[in-house]
């Protein structure tokens, strides 16, 4: 039985041959382009999206749009978008979303809230939540944006066709987000109620929603007069007359503020206004921008609320456009939705 | 690659004591952070966002990079021909 022949000697001896000073050589040398391979990589990622990430798509998916460039250039104020997410389950969309974000200010910051670290942190903004949701807050005011409504699904397709046909949102939501809570005054709209006015639909509702504009009941049996607050008073299809008492309340709106819109409308008028659309979908008399929503409505949203102004944006302050931004349409696969 | 035990020793325990103390200042910067740095390396994930239409700098660089660094191990691979018995 042959003994090993081991010895500390050999192994010392091992360390000083001419083929360990050249194996030697090799990985330090490999270990010095790996570092360098690795410090350019992280350098390049740590440049802003807009000079490494360039939108080659059709419809400019992946491109912020002006509105929303001046919106969050002009910040003054701190906003902190938290990013309800688990660890590892990040939505990529949103992600890039976000850092495009980041990249216009300065003074937008991204907080991620893992829900499992921190299981009581969404209670004082919503009472549930989805994953990949954000909570926009800025000073006293906040917003819930939930995923849901970045991520709209198209159901009518799904149910018939059986494609799912996903639209984000991502940008037009998280917008309108940081407009609401960096206002200070937003545009009131109050709507009658007392004489069977049927409630707003809800592509409506949301409509209004996302222009930022605070809606509130108003019962004028009850008041002495319109609130001083109000911008708007919106009478939705009433069932029944108006009294002359409420009459007179409402006609005692100074000249200047007498705005409000009747939502009905009569039927000829629709049509008339179906057919003079050349493609078949609904637009605005004035600005001839697409309505949303499945009523024909003469007006968008801008004009039916606030006519006397000569586009759809209600007011200014320092938000320079309020149209509401188009959803980028998109199509996903199914399986990345996350949660 | 050093030859002395000693020595690495020591540095193993100040680059030990470094991330323990990166650790407790800052634990939540260690939350899947294997998984984050395994799918940093993933050549796949950095090409679908160029199939969805985004020219990502940053992939080209990545890939060029790779592709640097494996060619510099081919060269030492074939060098190795030279000195080794």
């Amino acid at each position: 039985m042959k003994k090993p022949n081991f010895s500390w000697k050999r192994v010392a001896d091992s360390f000083s041959t001419r083929s360990f000073r050249a194996g030697g050589y090799t990985v330090a040398a490999a270990a010095i382009v790996l570092a360098i391979a690795v410090m350019v990589n992280v350098f390049a990622a740590a440049l802003p999206a807009s000079v490494t990430k360039f939108d080659t798509t059709a419809n400019q998916l992946f491109t912020l749009s002006e509105q929303t460039e001046k919106l969050v250039g002009g910040l003054t104020d701190e906003v902190t978008v938290y990013w309800i997410v688990r660890s590892g389950r990040e939505e990529s969309y949103l992600e890039s979303l976000l850092s495009r974000y980041q990249s216009l200010s300065d003074k937008i910051r991204v907080v991620k809230k893992d829900p499992d670290v921190f299981p009581t942190f969404t209670q004082q903004y919503t009472d549930s939540f989805t994953e990949n949701s954000l909570i926009v807050e800025a000073g006293e005011r906040y917003r819930y944006v939930d995923y849901n409504d970045i991520f709209v699904m198209d159901y009518t397709s799904y149910y018939y066709y059986g494609t799912e046909n996903w639209s984000f949102c991502g940008e037009s939501e998280l917008t309108s987000a940081i407009d609401y809570v960096v206002s200070e005054n937003l545009p009131k709209v109050y709507l009658l109620t007392g004489h069977g006015e049927s409630s707003l639909s809800d592509s409506f509702a949301s409509a209004v929603k996302q222009q930022n504009i605070e809606t509130a009941e108003l019962s004028l049996l009850t008041l002495e007069s319109v609130p001083a607050d109000a911008d708007c008073i919106l009478i939705n299809a009433p069932q029944s007359d108006i009294s002359l008492d409420e009459q007179s309340k409402l006609r005692g709106i100074s000249g200047q503020r007498r705005q409000s819109v009747s939502h009905h409308r009569p039927a000829e008028k629709r049509k008339a206004f179906q057919s003079g659309s050349t493609d078949g979908r609904l637009r605005c008399q004035h600005c001839g921008r697409h309505r949303g929503g499945e009523r024909p409505e003469p007006l968008c949203l801008g004009h039916a609320l606030f006519p006397a102004a000569g586009h759809c944006v209600p007011r200014h302050h320092h938000a320079p456009d309020r149209r509401r931004l188009p959803c980028a349409a998109a199509h996903f696969s199914g399986s990345d939705g996350g949660g | 690659m050093t030859k002395n035990g000693f020595v690495s020793l020591i540095l193993a325990a100040v680059l030990e004591a470094g991330l323990i103390e990166g650790y407790l200042w800052d634990s939540s910067r260690f939350e899947g952070l294997f998984p984050q740095i395994i799918s940093q390396l993933s050549l796949f994930a950095r090409f679908y966002t160029i199939v969805n239409g985004v020219f990502d700098v940053t992939a080209i660089v990545y890939y060029l990079s790779v592709t640097g660094f494996f060619l510099f191990l081919s060269v030492q691979s074939l060098e190795k021909r030279r000195w080794s018995e």
